[in-house]
Order: C-alpha cells, then sequence, then structure tokens
C-alpha cells in the first residue's frame, strides 16, 4: 500500500497541508495512520478518491461524503461475495480494500464489518456464516504468515477462551493477534484447556503481557489457567478481551481491552513497551467464587 | 439557374451573458488572485469548494447561502447558514432541501414553489421568494434561487427581509 506524508498528500490534492489537518478535525476525513515518528502517512487510494470526487462536488463535505462512499463500496463487494459463496472474489475484495488502506484498517473497516453483516443476515450457527468464518479466518492467518517478524522481545500471551472456529470471537482474536504482531510484539496464543506443561512455555517466552479472549470458556477454567501462568512468570497485567463488559472486572481487577483490534493492539504496545507492572497484577485473580493468589510467592488456589 | 444565397444577418443573442463570478462555497469570499481562483479548494477558509454563479445570483457580503444538487439534497453550507439553520454542513449534507428551508406562505398552497424554482435554476434568470426556516414561523428571508456550478447545482442566497 502507498502512503503520503502530508505535503505529498496535500500537493495531489492542490491544498495546504494545513487545509488537510482542517478536513482532519472537521469531517474526520481522510484519516491518517502515523509512522513511527508519530507524523501523518495518508493512504493514496483515499487521497485519490477525495482528489476525484473535489471534482465532481460541490462542496467539500459532499465531495468526502462521496469519497467515503467509494472507499465503503468494499465492504459492499466483500459481503455481496461472500453471500454468493465466492470465496475468491472476497480474495480480490481484499485486496481491493488493500489497495486503498493499511492491513489493520483493511481488517477494521472491511473484513469484521462485513463478517458482521453475514452474521446479522444468516446467523451465526448458519453453514453461510461458517463458510465466511474459515474464509476470514484463513485470510487473517495468510495475513499473519505475511506480517514482518516480531523485533521486539516483549511477548503477549494470549488465553485463548473463544469457542470453535466459528465463535465471532475467534475471528476477533485472529484480528488482533495480526494486529499485535504488525506492531512488533511477538504473541503465542494457548487454549484454555491445555494446562500441563503450561509452566514451560510461559518460562521460554517471558510475556509481559497477558490477554484472555472469548467468553466461551467458563470462569474457573479461566481462572486455573491464568493461576498457572503467574505461577511461572510472576504478577502479570491480565488483559480481557471480547469478555463481556467494558470497564474494570469486579472479580477479577482486569481491566477490559477496547473492542477494536487496532485500538486493543496499541494498549498492549504501550503496557508493554512501558514495561511498567499494571496495578491489576498485584491484585488476587477471583473469579466468582475462586480466589487465585497472584504472587508467585503464594501460589495457592483457595476455593 | 440563379447562385444568389439568402443573406447572413446578425440577430439577438438569446442567451444571457451576465457576469459570472467565483466565490468560495463556505466563507463566500471571491479568490484572492487568479492562481487561487482556478484551485478547486478555497485557499481563504478552505473548507469550501471554489464555485461560479452569475453576478446577480452570487453572495454579497454578510448574506448566507445554501448549494443544491440536482437531486434537491443540500451539498453545501456557507458558515452563515449553518447558524441560520442551526446545523453543520457535515450533518446536513445529502438530507432534502425541504428538511431545511420551504416558502413562507406554504400554507396557501404553494409548497413547491420553492422546489420549482430549484429544478428551473439552470435554464432561467434567478427567482426571488420568500422563504423560512423548516417548522419555523416568523422567520423569513428573501431566497435568491439560480444556478451554479460546475458541477451543476443550484444557489440559495438568503438575506433579510
Amino acid at each position: 500500500m502507498r502512503t503520503l506524508k502530508t505535503s505529498e498528500a496535500a500537493a495531489v490534492l492542490n491544498v495546504s497541508p494545513n487545509t488537510l489537518r482542517a478536513w482532519e478535525r472537521r469531517f474526520g476525513y481522510p484519516k491518517p495512520q502515523r509512522s513511527p515518528g508519530k507524523h501523518r502517512l495518508y493512504t493514496h487510494g483515499e487521497i485519490a478518491a477525495l482528489r476525484d470526487a473535489l471534482q465532481e462536488g460541490l462542496s467539500i463535505s459532499s465531495a468526502i461524503s462521496r469519497a467515503r462512499e467509494s472507499v465503503a463500496a468494499d465492504t459492499h463487494v466483500l459481503v455481496g461475495a461472500l453471500a454468493a459463496f465466492e470465496l475468491e472474489r472476497a480474495d480480490a475484495a481484499m485486496e481491493g480494500a488493500l489497495a486503498l488502506r493499511s492491513v489493520e484498517r483493511s481488517v477494521e473497516e472491511v473484513l469484521l464489518p462485513s463478517m458482521e453483516e453475514i452474521g446479522d443476515r444468516h446467523g451465526t450457527d448458519s453453514a453461510p456464516w461458517a463458510l465466511a468464518a474459515r474464509w476470514a479466518c484463513e485470510w487473517l492467518g495468510r495475513a499473519q504468515r505475511l506480517s514482518p517478524p516480531p523485533e521486539r522481545r516483549p511477548t503477549v500471551l494470549m488465553g485463548d477462551a473463544t469457542g470453535d472456529q466459528l465463535d465471532p470471537d475467534a475471528l476477533a482474536l485472529r484480528a488482533l493477534e495480526l494486529c499485535v504482531r504488525r506492531t512488533g510484539l511477538r504473541t503465542i496464543t494457548l487454549p484454555m484447556n491445555g494446562l500441563a506443561g503450561l509452566g514451560d512455555v510461559v518460562s521460554s517466552y517471558e510475556p509481559r503481557v497477558v490477554v484472555i479472549a472469548g467468553g466461551e470458556e467458563q470462569d474457573d477454567d479461566v481462572a486455573r489457567w491464568a493461576y498457572r501462568v503467574r505461577a511461572s512468570a510472576g504478577a502479570l497485567p491480565v488483559m480481557l478481551f471480547r469478555r463481556g463488559g467494558t470497564g474494570r472486572s469486579r472479580t477479577t481487577g482486569a481491566r477490559h481491552l477496547a473492542g477494536s483490534p487496532t485500538l486493543a493492539a496499541r494498549q498492549l504496545l504501550d503496557l508493554a513497551d512501558g514495561g511498567v507492572r499494571h496495578p491489576a497484577a498485584e491484585e488476587p485473580l477471583e473469579f466468582d467464587d475462586i480466589a487465585v493468589a497472584s504472587t508467585s510467592r503464594r501460589p495457592r488456589l483457595t476455593a | 439557374m440563379s447562385f444568389a444565397r439568402p443573406a447572413l444577418r446578425l440577430v439577438p443573442d438569446p442567451i444571457d451573458h451576465t457576469p459570472q463570478v467565483r466565490f468560495c462555497g463556505h466563507c463566500g469570499q471571491s479568490p484572492p488572485t487568479s492562481k487561487a481562483a482556478r484551485s478547486r479548494v478555497c485557499a481563504l477558509c478552505g473548507l469550501g469548494v471554489v464555485i461560479t454563479a452569475g453576478e446577480d445570483l452570487a453572495p454579497r457580503r454578510g448574506e448566507s447561502f445554501i448549494i443544491i444538487d440536482p437531486q434537491l439534497k443540500l451539498c453545501g453550507l456557507s458558515r452563515g447558514a449553518e447558524r441560520v439553520l442551526e446545523v453543520d454542513e457535515p450533518d446536513a449534507v445529502d438530507r432534502h432541501i425541504c428538511d431545511f428551508l420551504e416558502p413562507a406562505d406554504a400554507e396557501a398552497g404553494q409548497g413547491d414553489e420553492l422546489l420549482q424554482s430549484i429544478i428551473v435554476a439552470g435554464f432561467s434568470a434567478p427567482r426571488t421568494m420568500v422563504v423560512r426556516p423548516a417548522g419555523e414561523y416568523g422567520v423569513r428571508y428573501a431566497a435568491r434561487v439560480g444556478a451554479c456550478g460546475p458541477p451543476a447545482g443550484a444557489l440559495i442566497v438568503l438575506s433579510t427581509v
């Protein structure tokens, strides 16, 4: 995907960089990403769509509305392809989306909304959903394999508390893995029911943050898993992703990550980079009637 | 055999050549330089597209105006019109003009007059009528309705009665 700096994007549109920033404030468009140095980076496709729309629009608002529509067309194409069970066309729709956006935004703005639409139309226990969900998981897996190898040592350990591959939360977890991987962090995802040898794996990777994703596993299973992790790696911040609620968990003291995979990945990056102990890390983990001591000095499970 | 042919004669030009002026569709200001006049986006405020309209229609200093597309949907509001209609341009775009303005004498059965004026805007001289914000009584504006562009659209300029 080709990106443009603010001055380059402004030159394409024949406006000043200040005007471009004023549009971002007033209309929320075009929506730039940030470079590692926090500079704005605009996708070429978005700027080109806006340039064309400006020629046909009577106002900036209507031009932006038109440009947004042309960018949103990818979602319609993907939903159409998945609803017609044409997976090659679905791949092509994502290719089209990637021409206009980053991988993260393609997932956030095209893939996940399209899957939500398919789920709403057919239900998540239907064959069309199953086909689409498998395709989406495969696509996310491919995108993850093409991601650059992790360049940072901190690892995020993800506890998979989702159901099977058809669970919508499983799809969100795959999306989160991809977004975290693309921030440069290492991720490992382990199921909640694999307790044997868990300590060895955790000691080997030395994760800095733990994420419990999904709402299918029972609280006591999650508590046992988290206890084993903390017994091996010490007190770690535990974050919840798509596990009900939005604020601070009443029972666990763990905090909820944002529902958006991109935002959640950014939160995890801040946590991992900061290297500071999350306040929740020192608190006992309690899942309903089970309390798990959080320090490695006192690894005791009390009922 | 005759080689005579009808003599060519000058006839009156049927097209009205009202001078055209360029102005920003948001701040209403004329482009400050010829280079700025060729630009699509206003060089002064950056929030409007530079459009053209007849001199007799174009907004004068302090006048609010609205730009309508051929589908009768609102596609631009001046800063003053945002205040008059109590709506921000991004929230108003793509909504029907009847959501915002109606003829002041709508009760008299001439409710379509505003729409008719917009539809014929490209084919006739600017029309003048009295309008009011939709659903509001006691507030009236004199409106000049005519063509603007490019692309083709209609311009409603509001001034106090």
